[in-house]
Parts: C-alpha cells; sequence; structure tokens
C-alpha cells in the first residue's frame, strides 16, 4: 500500500523536556490510523508534527501531496471556526488559503455540506450552530480542501455519548465519500476500535509507541484487551 | 427607555428644588436655563459655537483615528508595543488633555490647530493603545488555524488578524471619541476665539451663569449622543464580539 505519512525515529522536546521519543510509524493511502494514550501523552504533539504546525528536534515526518496539492489538514478538538464570518464565509478562507479557483469553491463546498446535513446553514452565523455543527463544519472546512490526509484532534471529546456516535458515523461517511485517509487521536478505546484500520498505543514519558495493532487482522476482544494491557503498564 | 424620562424628569425636578433653596445667581434653576437655551438658539449663538466645537473634533479625532489604528496595528503585529513603548505611552496617558494646551499654544500659536492638537493627544493615546494591545495579543487560537490552512501572511492579517482586533479596534475608536470631546472644550476654555468651551469662558466674563450652564448641558448632551452612536456602530460592527464557538 502507497505511504501517505510516513514518520522515521522522530523525537520532539518542548523547552527542553522530552515529550516523543523515536517514533516511526506510517500511514497508507485511504487507511485511518488512530493514535491512542492517556491525557497529555504527546498524541496532540504528533497531529501538530504531521501538520506542519511544529517540527521535530530530530528525524523525519513526510507527507505526500495529493493532486490537489494539499497534503494534510488539520481538525481541532473545539471546532475553532471564526466567529465574524458565516459558515460560508469560513469554508472560502480554507479554500482561499489552499488556492483552490473559486469556480470550483460552489460545488466542494455544497457537496461536503449535502453529506453532513447542513446545507441550510451555509449563511447562519457561527454562534447560532450547536457544538456538533460546528465540528460538522469544522470537519467539512478540512475536507473541502481535498488533503491526502486528515487529521482529527479528538474532535468528539466536548460531544455528549449519542452527539458522539452520531458525529463518528458523519466522519465515515464522509472518509468514504473523499477517500481521504485519516489519523485521529483519541483516548477513547471503543472510538479507536470503530474507526481505526491501524491502531498504535502512546504511552511514558517521553512516550513510545508501545503497542501498533491492525484492527481488520484481530479479533476485537483481543485487540482491545491487548491495547487495555499496553494503557495499563 | 420610560425609566430614562423618568431619571430625567426627577434630576429636573431636584435640581429646582435645590436652586429654590439656594436661592443665588451663581445656582441658576432649570427654567432660567431654558429660557436661556431659547435665547441662544434663536440668536444662532449656540448652534454657531457648537459647530466650531464639533469641527475641531472632527479634525483632531479623525487624525487620532487614522494614526492610532495604522501606527497601533503595526507596533502591535511588529512586537514594538511589547518592547517597552507600552510602558511609554502608559505614562504619557494619564496626562490630562487641559495640561497640553500651554505646550499646544507654545508650538502651534492661538487658534484651531492648538485645539486640533489637544484633541488629538486625548484620542490617540486609548486608540494606539487599545488597538496595539488587540494585534499583539490576537488570540493563538486563530492564528493556528491559519498557520494550519496555510493561509498566506496577508490572508492572515485580513481575514484572522483584522477582525479578531476589531472589538478592541472599536473600543479603542469610542473610548477616543469621547476624549476628544473632553478634550476640545479644555483646548477651547484658552487657546481660540469660538466654541463651547470659549463660549463658557466669555458666559462667565460677563456673568451670564445661565447661558454657562446651557453651554455644559449641551456639551453632555452631544457627549452622549456620540457614545450612543458610537455603542451602535460598534454592535454592528462586531455582532459576533460576544459570540464564539
Amino acid at each position: 500500500m502507497a505511504e501517505i505519512i510516513r514518520i522515521e525515529g522522530v523525537h520532539f522536546a518542548y523547552e527542553g523536556k522530552a515529550v516523543l521519543e523515536d517514533i516511526s510509524l506510517s500511514v497508507g493511502v485511504g487507511e485511518a490510523v488512530v493514535l491512542l494514550g492517556p491525557s497529555g501523552v504527546g498524541k496532540s504533539t504528533m497531529l501538530k508534527l504531521m501538520s506542519g504546525l511544529i517540527e521535530p528536534s530530530r528525524g523525519e515526518v513526510d507527507v505526500a501531496s495529493t493532486t490537489s496539492g494539499v497534503g494534510s489538514r488539520l481538525v481541532f478538538q473545539e471546532p475553532r471556526l471564526f466567529p465574524w464570518m458565516s459558515v460560508r464565509k469560513n469554508l472560502h478562507f480554507a479554500l482561499r488559503a489552499a488556492k483552490v479557483s473559486p469556480d470550483e469553491w460552489g460545488e466542494r463546498i455544497e457537496s461536503l455540506m449535502e453529506q453532513v446535513g447542513l446545507m441550510g446553514e451555509l449563511d447562519a452565523r457561527i454562534s447560532s450552530l450547536s457544538v456538533g455543527m460546528a465540528q460538522r463544519v469544522a470537519l467539512v472546512r478540512s475536507l473541502v480542501c481535498q488533503p491526502g490526509v486528515l487529521l482529527l484532534d479528538e474532535p468528539f471529546s466536548a460531544l455528549d455519548p449519542k452527539r458522539r456516535k452520531q458525529l463518528q458515523q458523519d466522519l465515515l461517511k464522509l472518509v468514504e465519500f473523499t477517500g481521504v485517509s485519516v489519523v485521529m487521536v483519541t483516548h477513547d478505546i471503543q472510538e479507536a476500535l470503530d474507526i481505526g484500520d491501524q491502531i498504535f498505543v502512546l504511552s511514558g514519558s517521553p512516550a513510545r509507541v508501545v503497542c501498533a495493532l491492525r484492527t481488520r487482522d484481530q479479533d476485537m476482544k483481543k485487540a482491545r484487551e491487548q491495547i487495555e494491557k499496553h494503557l495499563l503498564l | 427607555m420610560l425609566r430614562r424620562i423618568i431619571a430625567l424628569l426627577v434630576a429636573l425636578v431636584v435640581w429646582q428644588l435645590a436652586a429654590s433653596i439656594a436661592d443665588s445667581v451663581i445656582f441658576p434653576a432649570p427654567l432660567d436655563c431654558m429660557l436661556a437655551a431659547v435665547d441662544a438658539v434663536s440668536d444662532g449663538s449656540l448652534l454657531k459655537h457648537t459647530l466650531a466645537s464639533l469641527a475641531r473634533v472632527g479634525v483632531g479625532y479623525s487624525l487620532a483615528a487614522l494614526l492610532g489604528v495604522v501606527l497601533g496595528a503595526l507596533s502591535g503585529i511588529l512586537g514594538t508595543y511589547g518592547l517597552g513603548l507600552r510602558d511609554v505611552l502608559e505614562m504619557l496617558r494619564p496626562i490630562p488633555p487641559i495640561a497640553w494646551v500651554p505646550i499646544a499654544i507654545l508650538w502651534f500659536g492661538l487658534g484651531d490647530k492648538s485645539a486640533w492638537f489637544v484633541v488629538f493627544l486625548g484620542a490617540f493615546f486609548p486608540i494606539f493603545i487599545q488597538v496595539a494591545h488587540a494585534f499583539a495579543n490576537c488570540p493563538d487560537e486563530h492564528i493556528e488555524v491559519a498557520r494550519a490552512y496555510d493561509a498566506s501572511p496577508w490572508d492572515t492579517f485580513l481575514w484572522v488578524r483584522v477582525p479578531a482586533a476589531a472589538p478592541d479596534i472599536a473600543q479603542g475608536l469610542r473610548v477616543g471619541l469621547g476624549l476628544a470631546w473632553t478634550s476640545v472644550i479644555a483646548a477651547e476654555l484658552v487657546g481660540v476665539k469660538n466654541g463651547l468651551g470659549d463660549r463658557i469662558q466669555q458666559l462667565r466674563y460677563v456673568t451670564d451663569y445661565e447661558g454657562m450652564l446651557v453651554c455644559m448641558l449641551v456639551i453632555g448632551l452631544l457627549g452622549w449622543s456620540m457614545t450612543t452612536v458610537a455603542n451602535l456602530v460598534q454592535k454592528r460592527m462586531v455582532p459576533w464580539q460576544k459570540s464564539s464557538v
């Protein structure tokens, strides 16, 4: 399988303190990879490295560009939509930044907004959206750029269990619709098993990959036990 | 609205009672002031002096708004605001406009220029400081989104930094307007030959205390009107101010 992300021997230190140590992993095209681990272990730092927001202290992070020219797009824990823009203008911002021709904006926006059932909210103010709706718009904002890989930083953490499940389904629908690869961070084992083709468990300080497994080849119960064992170490 | 009218009527009644008790020429009653106001309106003097003051505010405030916003934005973005400039400006800001009047007259002579300068100084500091602070402290979460989406520096400035700073810019402009208005009166008390400040001085010399109070009330009324209009403009300019997801 062709790789969209390859991480080799990455170390990262913040203010002199080692956060990540010797991390190596790869993400295949069209694959959903989950980074699992306790809070504060460095999962979000991994996503920021993949998005290019920060540079590794050592090692290499390669993100392949797609035909759209956009490598990755990050969806934050909170929607982080700009409150001074309407939903449509927020999407325009992402498209303009990705240097997408304005002729394509309408079609890209409409096809994705239809998928998440928010076509009627295009001209809505951000303050009028629920958190779940805002997070869907944030997903669309990333996907309109047609990135090779979607980086998700615990995107469901602010939602109640019912809405969380609903948004998970929307995410899977969008992933299937666009064929985008996904790297998602979570500390929820069930969520990792529901979404991930590959799961990497990060643990320790500085964090290392303590377990890597492919869910497709595994019995889910055994996979869960294996993850729990490593998280308890 | 009804509460405002009642409050105004109560204030007038209290003023009338106090004036009756004092029974002195140096404490005019509201009814006497009303008659003086009718005279000042009918002979055109009130309008003439009010327009002169407004024109000075227009010139001084426009300059302060333009330079305050542009230089404040540059200072905030380039980081000079955090590098000691803040302390210098915070030291200059508390100097009341009236303290600048003698210097203004020395530098620009008697007349409009010195009044414009005093109005400019009164409005410039709050605008500059508010704008510089806003641009220097653009929330990281917004900047991080712009970076994560590969937005160019120009797009980040235009679509992120400016709107994120807009509530503070509007606040600075509003505060600056109020101070411009109080500054012009201070400048006119000594430096010029017309305007409401000058009119108050002239009426004091001829012991027309009712006329003085009319001018003071017009100053208060116009100041209140400016603040009210500025509040409405601010609400329209930055409707997202108290909302974010």
